[in-house]
């Protein structure tokens, strides 16, 4: 699902800055060759505005949407251009080189111990980890059967993450809602 | 060309090529190490003379030494005694080649997991 909408995005994105940029063709084509193509800004808003724009004086509005457009545009070129980081959770770092893991591998290990503690019929992790090394907060969110109390299931889940969680800095949260039919309890 | 084992790397390639491939296998000879990823689009590898390592960026240090970075595809076990593994193994296989004095930092980055098993810091 979230596949589809990312294309569904990029393909829209694609088709927005096509639709801009035949924009920005036309107006230029109209401004250079707008007589010979029998376009007259004469008496219309644009007009006006155009000859606001070449008269004599400071146009500080014109300057300032000017000056952002660049700043805009700038901004644009460095978020499309700029290499994306990937942030990944470091467990070690000393002279003999550093150990780290991707934050999926280590929600996935997070899962997998989640569903080892006992009352526990699924579970699912979200990592969110911090710029600083060392540092992140892990939401688990381990589903239970009615007849399994939720305290007992948080702190079996606890007590099967906390080495890992705390190797790697993390504040951990535990959720135990209620899970769905037909899943069966470890 | 990918390069599979330190015996298809020629005595005239470079040092950072030989110190990749012995890595490579050292890596891949470690218990729980199920693989080596070069990533989606094969970046992390090492390539000089038309060959290429994947998986294993080797980088020359300013002290004349250099840092290797694996980048595994490991079973669910405790990371650390598998990373201490893993760089036991490259050490031991880079001083029988004689290049011990060269091998600086070895960085174990974990990219994938592969199911079942034991976990553990």
């Amino acid at each position: 699902m979230i596949v589809l909408l990312r294309g569904l995005l990029r393909l829209l994105g694609f088709l927005l800055l096509i639709t801009l940029a035949l924009l920005g063709l036309g107006f230029a084509l109209a401004a250079l060759l707008g007589d010979s193509l029998g376009i007259r800004f004469e008496r219309s808003g644009v007009g006006a505005w155009l000859d606001r724009l070449e008269g004599s004086g400071t146009q500080a509005l014109e300057a300032l949407i000017g000056g952002g457009m660049i700043v805009l545009g700038l901004l644009l070129l460095i978020g499309a251009l700029a290499p994306r980081r990937e942030r990944r959770a470091v467990l070690e770092e000393s002279e003999q080189g550093t150990l780290d893991a991707r934050r999926r591998v280590l929600s996935q290990m997070f899962t997998a111990l989640a569903e080892r503690a006992r009352g526990v019929t699924h579970a699912h992790a979200k990592l969110r980890l911090s710029r600083r090394p060392r540092r992140g907060r892990l939401v688990l969110r381990a589903e239970r059967p009615r007849a399994a109390q939720s305290g007992a299931v948080q702190e079996a889940v606890r007590s099967e993450v906390r080495e890992l969680g705390d190797a790697f800095g993390l504040k951990i949260r535990v959720q135990t809602p209620l899970g769905r039919r037909g899943r069966r309890v470890q | 060309m990918p390069v599979s084992s330190p015996a298809e790397v020629p005595a005239s390639a470079s040092l950072r090529l030989r110190l990749a491939a012995l890595a490579r296998a050292a890596a891949l000879g470690t218990p729980s190490v199920v693989g080596l990823d070069a990533g989606r689009a094969g970046i992390r590898m090492t390539a000089s003379g038309g060959l290429r390592v994947d998986g294993v960026v080797c980088a020359a240090l300013p002290d004349g030494r250099y840092q290797a970075s694996i980048h595994l595809v490991v079973a669910m076990v405790p990371l650390r005694p598998l990373a201490d593994a893993v760089r036991a193994q490259v050490q031991r296989d880079v001083t029988s080649a004689g290049l011990a004095d060269r091998l600086g930092p070895v960085d174990i980055a974990v990219e994938k997991i592969s199911t079942a098993g034991e976990i553990g810091p």
